[in-house]
């Protein structure tokens, strides 16, 4: 689209984000967090996974102590979640850096990274799971204090959407400003060809080990907002593998070249979720997965990057009258 | 004025010592034909200077400083770069990325990189080119990437690994025009790995003659030529019906 | 101490048996066709819910129910080789990966959908007889499971390596258009290679129902297991699968001994990620 027309799109965009929520339905604000939230933690795996081209199923480990750390500083030391969630953050990071060192600088890639990254993620699952400390089993709960921003709580669903809103335009950002850098070029010739990259000077580990370290980053922060939002923390729900699967499909179905894709992703998962489970209920469970399971069977074998590149490509087919139309170059940005 | 330096370099890969105890070297400006039979050790000696195979032992430099247990895009960075015997592009990219993915190690901006890829592109002739399809192109084409992948690198030295194979005779001779120009332009050394003897014969001012791995000869091209040893080896002889 | 640990060895062979079958399909399918099955542990869990539906409804013992569970597994994995994973032969790794995610998703929750959560279990007379071996416990059904489960994998091993299907496989496997230009219909090859790496699945999932108890995520438990197991064992290879499935089931029991508690899991999973940086490539190459 021209630029007049981006201009006004993202206007429009811009004011029914920050309207909806004086729709006053708390049904819809609900939703529209979850959706938020899963856009987020899909660009933050988007950024291993689609940036870099590795399938990361260890998210769940930096999401994971992200939500840890910023919980366990409020309920044992009472330090503010506001320093918590960057204490998170660190650890994260570092955590990423040693996975990586593990993996990228073993040469470790596809299938041999997804389950190095996969146990190791089981591994945390059980370590939590063993640490009194950390609530065991059972999980961490924290304290209910109402409205009290110096513990990050807030009665009104409001702020967190807007809380979670300025994150997802955030790692939107950091995405769209990792391709258009020095950086990006970098990815984009690693993720098609490693081999022929490195002949040319691209410096592969570090540039994978600096989009892991940032994947972490962003992921870590989500779960502290995610243990903030709901109050509870417990090993089993947040490193399931089926938690990290469920943070890649949005970009898998949306589409990793442009941030719209996960975040177009995350919303049509949602919607579909919740339409399954109001029209069946609890007649048919599991139907929102099915559902999902389909869509993305269909999106891989009738697509080549996820929706939004579809729509793009049959788009520009439109307007150049050319069926076989396409512009020169995949690069990012 | 040697420019790179190769002393005692060996790889074996189990029980075969595919090179073996290679030295030689290469002066600043120079064009060195490598020629041997096939096996001989030509492309796994390329691998084993850009660091794509670990050399079992040896040791060599590039103006001194020494590569050997360097990683390929370090070695890259160094100024040492090969081509591939089976071209490698970046398939999804324009022919203006693929440069610019070649540049960017060392572009300060994604610009800059912009700017040494044209660079490099109208080096070897491709500019006309730089927004097309990697699947548009011509073999002839994607071989002159090839070399502008590494000129855009930064090379100060490029290992051609038969970038002549498959070309047609006035393909041949664009690529040949393409060399000589990057030496005289950009004052870039080459190494060529060629099967196609009149062409390498011609452009190198030396030959280096490998056979199952080790050194046989090295020398100017008219001294080659006439080296019973290589005749025997590789090149053959004129035998009178 | 003594007959503790060897019990713990005892168990950790015997759980091999089954383990190795159930891993055998996975890198038998990677080794012919390139191809990571990420529904590798629903298929196996859709196997086991059919032998329990046999059992609840028509009283056929699950050992019994291969007759039906193979054949249908069988055709369960035609079906996934000629629909979803042939027409994506040329695109990238990660596709056919995604496609048997999307698949092992749909399956999961289809099974969820009509079964529900809970868990079920067949409680047979096998398993729980016990053989004695000194102080050792050996229960019938483990015990069947390890002669089952070992003598498929080495049955396959012998086929692929000896009969003139299996040296056609891996001409197939090894070289596709040479293997064409041969006369070999490789398209044929891979259709029957996927019958029978998920028909193996079938197999393993009836001689587990007396073994264990039964929910929509049981296929899970047994992914990664399997996973570690071909890519130790070398991805495509018959003889690694075995090796591994060796390796897993003796860490992961005297695991549970030496380490107090769930952490006893931890024992597999760091094993694996050592052999791994050590030998990436896992332990054989080739199909064999």
């Amino acid at each position: 689209m021209t630029g007049r027309q981006r201009v006004v799109f993202y206007l429009l965009l811009a004011v029914v984000a920050i309207g909806l929520p004086w729709i006053d339905n708390s049904f819809v604000l609900t939703t529209t967090i979850a959706a938020l939230y899963l856009a987020y933690q899909a660009l933050a795996w988007n950024l291993v996974g689609g940036l870099a081209g590795q399938f990361s199923l260890g998210n769940t480990i930096f999401i994971g102590a992200g939500a840890y750390t910023s919980t366990y500083l409020f309920v044992k030391f009472g330090i503010s979640p506001w320093i918590g969630i960057w204490a998170g953050a660190a650890i994260a990071m570092v955590l990423a850096y040693l996975i990586g060192l593990l993996t990228f600088r073993l040469n470790l890639r596809g299938l041999y990274f997804a389950m190095v990254t996969l146990a190791l993620a089981e591994m945390a699952q059980v370590l939590v799971e063993n640490m009194p400390a950390l609530g065991g089993a059972y999980g961490l709960l924290i304290p209910v204090r109402g409205t009290d921003i110096a513990a990050m709580q807030f009665e009104s669903r409001k702020v967190y959407y807007y809380i979670v809103l300025a994150m997802v335009v955030g790692a939107a950002a950091l995405m769209t400003f990792i391709q258009r850098a020095r950086v990006g070029l970098m990815l984009d010739g690693l993720r098609e060809n490693e081999n022929a990259a490195r002949a040319v000077g691209v410096p592969v580990v570090r540039s994978m080990q600096l989009v892991f370290a940032l994947s972490a980053f962003l992921a870590a922060l989500g779960g502290s907002f995610m243990a903030q939002y709901t109050l509870f923390l417990d090993p089993k729900s947040t490193f399931a593998w089926t938690e990290a699967v469920l943070f890649l499909l949005p970009a898998i179905v949306g589409g990793t070249r442009h941030w719209s894709g996960p975040v177009i992703g995350a919303f049509l998962l949602e919607v579909v979720s919740d339409s399954a489970r109001l029209a069946f209920g609890a007649s048919v469970k599991g139907l929102p997965q099915i559902i999902f399971g389909i869509v993305v069977i269909l999106v891989v074998m009738r697509t080549r990057g996820g929706i939004v590149e579809w729509f793009v490509e049959v788009w520009h087919r439109r307007r150049t009258g050319d069926p076989l139309a396409k512009k020169g170059g995949n690069a990012s940005a | 004025m040697p420019l790179l330096e190769v002393a005692h370099l060996s790889k074996r890969f189990g029980g075969l010592l595919a090179v073996d105890d290679v030295t030689f070297h290469v002066d600043a400006g120079q064009i060195l034909g490598v020629i041997g039979p096939n096996g001989a050790g030509k492309s796994t000696l390329f691998a084993a200077l850009t660091g794509f195979e670990p050399a079992s032992s040896g040791t060599w430099s590039l103006d001194g400083k020494p590569l050997q247990g360097l990683p390929p895009e370090a070695i890259c960075g160094a100024g040492l770069v090969r081509t591939f015997q089976i071209v490698q592009p970046f398939w999804s990219m324009s022919v203006l990325e693929n440069a610019m993915v070649a540049a960017v190690h060392r572009a300060t901006s994604r610009r800059h990189a912009g700017q040494l890829a044209s660079e490099a592109l109208d080096l070897v002739g491709l500019t006309a080119k730089q927004h097309a399809t990697i699947g548009s192109l011509t073999i002839a084409d994607k071989k002159a990437l090839e070399m502008a992948k590494a000129c855009a690198s930064g090379a100060r030295v490029i290992l051609l690994d038969e970038v002549m194979a498959g070309l047609r005779p006035s393909e041949v001779d664009r690529v040949v025009d393409t060399i000589l120009k990057l030496r005289r332009e950009r004052q870039i050394t080459f190494l060529i790995v060629e099967h196609l003897m009149d062409a390498v014969m011609a452009l190198s001012d030396e030959i280096l003659v490998l056979n199952f791995g080790a050194v046989l000869a090295k020398g100017k091209p008219s001294v080659i030529q006439r080296d019973p040893r290589v005749i025997e080896a590789y090149l053959g002889v004129v035998t009178d019906a | 101490m003594q007959s503790v640990i060897a019990q713990a060895l005892v168990d950790g062979l015997l759980n091999a048996g089954i383990l190795g079958l159930a891993a055998v399909g996975l890198t038998l399918l990677f080794g012919v066709m390139r191809v990571v099955n990420f529904a590798h542990g629903e298929l196996l869990m859709v196997g086991m819910y059919i032998s329990y539906a046999l059992f609840t409804t028509f009283k056929i013992h699950p050992y019994l129910s291969v007759f039906i569970v193979v054949p249908a597994l069988a055709l369960l994995g035609i079906a996934m080789y000629r629909f979803l994973l042939r027409p994506l032969a040329g695109a990238p790794e990660s596709s056919q990966l995604l496609v048997t995610l999307g698949v092992s998703m749909v399956l999961q929750n289809v099974v969820f959908a009509t079964f529900g959560a809970d868990f079920r279990s067949v409680m047979v007379p096998v398993s729980t007889d016990p053989y004695m071996l000194g102080p050792v416990v050996l229960t019938a059904a483990r015990l069947y499971g390890f002669i089952v489960g070992m003598g498929a994998c080495l049955g396959l091993y012998l086929f692929l390596r000896f009969t003139d299907f299996g040296v056609v496989t891996r001409a197939a496997v090894q070289d596709p258009q040479a293997a064409a230009l041969s006369g070999i219909d490789v398209d044929k090859v891979l259709v029957i290679s996927a019958a029978i790496a998920v028909g193996l699945l079938g197999l393993a999932a009836a001689w587990l129902m007396p073994m264990v108890y039964l929910s929509p995520s049981v296929g899970h438990t047994y992914l990664l297991p399997s996973f570690i197991i071909v890519i130790l064992g070398g991805m495509g290879s018959v003889r690694g699968a075995i090796i591994g499935s060796i390796v897993y089931g003796l860490s992961q029991s005297l695991g549970a001994v030496v380490v107090p508690g769930s952490l006893g899991i931890l024992v597999p999973l760091i094993l694996f990620v050592v052999l791994l940086l050590l030998r990436p490539s896992g332990l054989f190459r080739g199909t064999v």
